[in-house]
């Protein structure tokens, strides 16, 4: 059987940065991304919210083309392309037609290095951003989930944000010289990192980025990783948001972890948790609170906001009628406390252990997934050989492994509940 | 037999279940989706909803996959790595599996297991109604859904379109497991469905595993029901609200159109995308740029027996809908005026192909597409689409501008936040 390392190029390009490039059969298509260091956590000033603020202002126009010039010269060629700022990168996905790779790199090199940020432009953004916000003050899930981070974390930790409300207030003070500041200062050939797939070869790309993307200045910037901090006093046992006229409830119960993704035992915590609560329909949460006793459309398991390095939390999500809530939530909080005390049974475990391994060769039979997977392998420098050596670990995982760090990382202590909705 | 782009067309002679075969070994993956020909459409009052519904109540148990044993679709699948679920639309539902291919034969018996031996239990409805129910009520939190149910439900009054596919809620809560079985064994037949496979399996052991599974499965004793309910002409404008908490407004407008098989639907598709595709369009130009509205996008709502064309838009807060509604009527009054330049057709046109060859991403893309084209009424028309496409000039599509535009055909929705 072929391994997803088999015809996968990795270059290290001097001035340049990492490439990666796992063509797929899908005639006529490439999609890139293209990822530098720069992200929320590099914006101590605006709570976060500038660099994605910059980041889609920067998308508008170059210094070569005009807003509508931009969009008419990539919608010509069907090119898409759009910006998306985490915690720690920047990155520009892009597809294009085999025969526009060239102008569809050259392109989107020109967004991030030489963007316009004409006043107008930024304007619009950042009235669309305001009005975004603003429907998500309507959003069960949103609002559950901020106030889960705010509420989890110290307000020392860059986690703990602040709320929807004072987000709007934040955003509508940014101006157009703070976007440009931001940009000028931190977004550059940071760390810079370009994968793609479909229809390309690594060699082409290879000579294209060298043309595109060498000589861009490095801003020295580095990750912004930060551990613990998490908040020291218990909430009430439930904190509510309420909501108008809302027909479903979103729940979370979260506990604060802090793990190192690249550890067997992260590994072993992750198939526990596929057991409890993954995605599907076999596992604890979606048999017993769905299927068994109807309380609900989805109830899911998930570890969020890991993945740069930083400290982040388990979220245990769920959807109930306003009238079931209540019931909902305590047979998720007793299922889940019956997890972290008594683990997973070695069926489960086998099963779960079975189920991710096939569903890995599922994923990357798929441009999305192959995309996902060279750019962790890419940004995380990990090895090339990471989707068959975590495969590997996950074969010999026990489920001693397994409980013990379901055990060791999940503290019942610090668990929260958030309710939001017409309660 | 037929061919057509790679996929090959079979007939089983036993029960004239159709069987398409597109074979692909570029991934270790075998895609199988079964598409039956009944969706919203085929209901009525009293059971809308019922074949999402149903939906549900097939992953419950089936002869050799019964939760209740143990031995669940689900767990069978789950366990193998699968991705698999099912949707149900205006026309069809499918049932999909995308397995690793040491596994290609296991969707097989749960398909033909699922196809007649459904045990769909009383029990088992109840504890599911709640769970259907919940999908209504996540949907209906959010104000698009909710404006956009209210939009099909004026636009088809007759037609069971106009229930949306999640049905009414007292629908849902109520149905009988008597009616759903009722639907089941009127539409879950070989004869009317298509079995779709994909990826890395040869033809022939694609018949041969058919065979072995559906081989023995007879077809329906009676004729498949027919639908043969038809939306009147509409003969006016028609306006609905929906008034509820909420912090923006949004506008959807919708204008009448024919069924996805009308020779006028590639260059609705045309007009719709110079409308409102992407950050050159018109609206988008006439919307968001000037920060009247966040979002703007216009698609082509077109299905088996109807659709419209839908202009869907989220006000900026505090922007007077009047306003905003006054722009988009204006741009419609002089798209049908002045027609589209060349450039505006050749950009879209450009998108629209580029859409197409990205919908082939997978062995789950291409069986996911077969079955959307299947829904429509011929999935050879996704090889054909781009010709009917490259076909139609600027002037074809000033003429369907002409003939749908009109302020007859048109009901618009608004969601006001309160």
């Amino acid at each position: 059987m072929s391994k997803f390392s088999d015809n996968l190029t990795s270059e290290e390009i001097k001035g340049v940065g990492r490439l990666l490039v796992k063509p797929l059969v899908l005639p006529g298509v490439v999609s890139f991304h293209i990822s530098v260091l720069s992200g929320s956590r590099h914006d101590a000033k605006f709570a976060g919210l500038l660099p994605e603020l910059a980041a889609k202002s920067a998308r508008e126009a170059t210094q070569k083309l005009s807003r509508s010039d931009l969009a008419s010269y990539l919608e010509e060629r069907a090119i898409t392309m759009s910006v998306v700022v985490d915690t720690m990168r920047t990155t520009q996905s892009v597809s294009a037609p085999k025969g526009e790779l060239v102008r569809a790199l050259a392109a989107a090199s020109d967004v991030l290095r030489e963007p316009r940020f004409a006043q107008e432009d930024f304007e619009m953004v950042k009235s669309i951003k305001l009005n975004r916000l603003r429907e998500a003050l309507v959003d069960t899930d949103a609002r559950a989930e901020e106030r889960v981070w705010r509420t989890l974390f110290d307000k020392s930790h860059p986690n703990c944000g602040v709320d929807i409300g004072e987000q709007i207030n934040i955003v509508e003070k940014i101006t157009l010289e703070d976007v440009k500041k931001y940009w000028s200062d931190n977004v550059g050939a940071n760390d810079t990192v370009l994968v793609a797939t479909g229809d390309v070869e690594g060699g082409k790309l290879s000579s294209l980025a060298r043309k595109c993307l060498s000589g861009w200045e490095d801003k020295a910037i580095s990750s912004v990783k930060v551990r613990g901090k998490f908040a020291k006093n218990q909430p009430p046992n439930l904190l509510i948001e309420k909501l108008l006229q809302k027909t479903s409830v979103d729940t979370i119960i979260a506990l604060p972890i802090d793990i190192d993704i690249w550890s067997r035992e992260y590994q072993a915590l992750n198939l526990g948790l596929r057991a409890f609560g993954g995605h599907g329909f076999t596992s604890r949460l979606m048999s017993i609170v769905r299927d068994k006793h109807g309380l609900t459309y989805g109830t899911y398991a998930n570890l969020r906001g890991l993945s740069r390095g930083d400290s982040g939390a388990l979220f245990v999500t769920g959807s109930f009628a306003p009238t079931l809530y209540s019931k909902g939530m305590s047979m998720t909080q007793e299922l889940l406390e019956k997890f972290m005390a008594r683990g997973i049974t070695k069926a489960e475990l086998e099963m779960h252990r079975a189920n991710l391994i096939g569903s890995t060769a599922v994923s990357l039979s798929q441009s999305g997934g192959v995309l996902k997977t060279l750019r962790t392998i890419a940004e995380e420098k990990r090895p090339v050989t990471e989707v068959e050596d975590t495969l590997d670990i996950v074969r010999s995982l026990s489920l001693a492994e397994v409980n013990a760090a379901i055990k060791k990382n999940l503290d019942l202590s610090r668990m929260i509940k958030v309710a939001a909705g017409s309660i | 037999m037929g061919e057509l782009g790679g996929v090959v067309e079979y007939v089983h002679k036993r029960n004239d279940l159709r069987v398409l075969v597109w074979e692909d070994h570029s991934t270790p993956t075998v895609a199988l989706n079964v598409t039956y020909l009944v969706g919203a459409r085929n209901e009525g009052f009293g059971h809308t909803g019922a074949t999402h519904m149903l939906e549900h109540l097939l992953f419950k148990g089936s002869r050799n996959f019964d939760n209740k044993k143990g031995k669940s679709i689900s767990a069978a699948l789950e366990r193998v790595g699968a991705f698999m679920n099912a949707t149900t639309s205006f026309d069809r539902t499918n049932y999909y599996e995308v397995v690793p291919t040491a596994e290609r034969e296991l969707p097989f018996r749960v398909e033909a297991d699922r196809m007649r031996g459904a045990l769909l239990r009383a029990t088992d409805k109840e504890a599911e109604m709640p769970v259907v129910r919940n999908e209504f009520e996540i949907s209906e939190n959010e104000p698009h859904e909710a404006v956009a149910k209210a939009l099909y439900a004026t636009m088809f009054q007759n037609h069971p379109y106009g229930a949306y596919v999640i049905g009414l809620r007292s629908d849902v809560e109520n149905v009988t497991v008597e009616r759903l079985r009722q639907f089941y064994d009127d539409f879950y037949w070989p004869n009317n469905a298509y079995l779709v496979i994909v990826g890395d399996i040869s033809v022939k052991e694609s018949l041969e595993l058919t065979h072995k599974h559906f081989g023995k499965i007879k077809p329906s004793h009676a004729e498949i029901p027919p639908m043969y309910t038809k939306e009147p002409p509409q003969e006016g404008p028609r306006r609905t609200v929906v008034r509820r908490s909420g912090e923006v407004p949004i506008i959807l407008l919708g204008q009448r159109a024919n069924h996805f098989l009308h020779a006028d639907t590639p260059a609705l598709e045309l007009l719709s995308g110079v409308l409102g595709r992407g950050r050159s369009s018109r609206f988008y130009r006439a919307l968001v740029v000037p920060k009247l509205c966040s979002q703007v996008t216009v698609g082509t709502d077109i299905f088996h027996d109807a659709g419209m064309l839908v202009v869907n838009t989220t006000l900026q807060k505090d922007i007077e809908i009047g306003k905003v509604e006054k722009i988009i009527l204006d741009e419609l009054e002089k798209i049908k005026r002045e027609g589209v330049s060349e450039s505006e057709v050749n950009r879209v046109l450009t998108q629209l192909k580029f859409d197409m060859e990205k919908l082939r991403d997978g062995t789950f893309g291409r069986a996911a597409l077969l079955n959307e084209f299947i829904a429509m009424g011929d999935w050879k028309l996704y090889f054909k689409y781009l010709e009917l496409l490259e076909e139609v000039t600027a002037e074809k599509v000033k003429h369907v501008a002409n003939l749908y535009l009109g302020e007859d055909n048109r009901t618009t929705a608004i969601f006001i936040p309160k």
